[in-house]
């Protein structure tokens, strides 16, 4: 065989190869599906943990002022107390202070009270705050 | 190598299952060779490589834009997957078979053994002497007719450095088989 036709040769073997093997499709098939199924489960457990972690201590922290307004009174109730000591606030608002008796007729008549007050109501409202577990006394 | 059609590479892309079979059964044997022969023979690591080729193929067929023609896109997929077995090069055992060694053929060739042993032997070692990208270009070149632009664009390399390596690699081969030619005059 010359030089040529063996080059010849070489070109043909270079393209001569066994039949593709049976079965591949299969694997093919199967590593995609398994792929797929880690991808989505993956997937869940981010959005999972994405959304619960937030969630929980939101609740979490829900939990616990409505455990402390329970023991203690509600946050805004004691603040809205302090401003109403100090002359502010609007007691329709809050029914903290529902049987606390403000005489302010002298203030809209502009003349002094026939009567005074049973009690100043900075001293009621001391005592309710007291009898809630709260004091600013020192 | 003809192209599949075009409402079957369609469906494809949307997931359907048989249309991705017969893309499988249109471009599995040209897949086969140029892993085959890029593997040296070595049929159990072809087979891997196809596997991930194909594989990747059906994870990206979605993203396929036709910037190029389907074969391209897949012979691109191939030569990746080719490239990336043999980064983990302790895998590939043959890697240092050197040209005098002796070689097992790997079964008979699609001719049905027309072709002389020593003949198929010979060739099988030269094939053996060369890096897996020059086998690729080789049976992508001369084997399945790719034309050397898209040959460029898939190997990532300028076309003019592609013709000078075929080029010489052609000449070396062709040393070889002189050189064995007028060893056995």
């Amino acid at each position: 065989m010359d030089i040529n036709a063996r080059e010849k040769l070489f070109y043909e073997v270079l393209g001569a190869v066994p039949e593709v093997p049976a079965g591949v499709l299969e694997k093919v098939e199967r590593s995609v599906r398994r792929s797929g199924v880690k991808r989505r489960a993956t997937l869940a457990a981010c959005l999972l943990l994405a959304f619960i972690i937030p969630a929980s201590l939101v609740i979490f922290n829900m939990n616990n002022r409505a455990a402390y307004a329970d023991d203690h009174g509600s946050m805004d109730e004691l603040l809205y107390a302090f401003e109403f000591l100090n002359g502010d606030g609007d007691k329709d608002a809050y029914p903290l202070l529902d049987d606390i008796q403000v005489d302010d007729s002298a203030a809209v008549a502009g003349a002094a009270p026939q009567q005074p007050p049973s009690e100043p109501a900075g001293n009621q409202l001391t005592k309710k705050l007291s009898e809630k577990g709260l004091s600013n006394e020192k | 190598m003809d192209e599949i059609d075009d409402i079957t590479l369609e469906r494809a892309k949307r997931g359907d299952g048989a249309a991705f079979r017969r893309l499988y059964e249109h471009y599995s044997s040209f897949v086969w060779r140029l892993c085959y022969r890029s593997s040296n023979g070595d049929a159990a690591c072809a087979e891997e490589i196809m596997q991930n080729a194909f594989v990747k193929v059906h994870r990206y067929l979605g993203g396929f834009l036709r910037g190029s023609t389907f074969s391209t896109w897949l012979y691109s997929v191939t030569y990746h997957c080719i490239n990336e077995y043999f980064a983990k090069a302790a895998k590939y055992r043959l890697r240092n078979l050197s040209f005098d060694d002796e070689v097992r053929l790997p079964g008979t060739d699609a001719g049905g053994g027309r072709v002389p042993y020593e003949d198929r032997q010979l060739v099988e070692r030269i094939l053996r002497s060369l890096s897996e990208s020059d086998r690729f270009m080789l049976v992508a070149r001369e084997v399945e007719g790719v034309p050397y632009e898209e040959l460029a664009g898939i190997m990532g390399v300028n076309v003019g450095a592609l013709r000078t390596r075929m080029a010489r690699l052609k000449a070396d081969i062709r040393e070889r088989l002189e050189k064995q030619y007028l060893g056995e005059q």
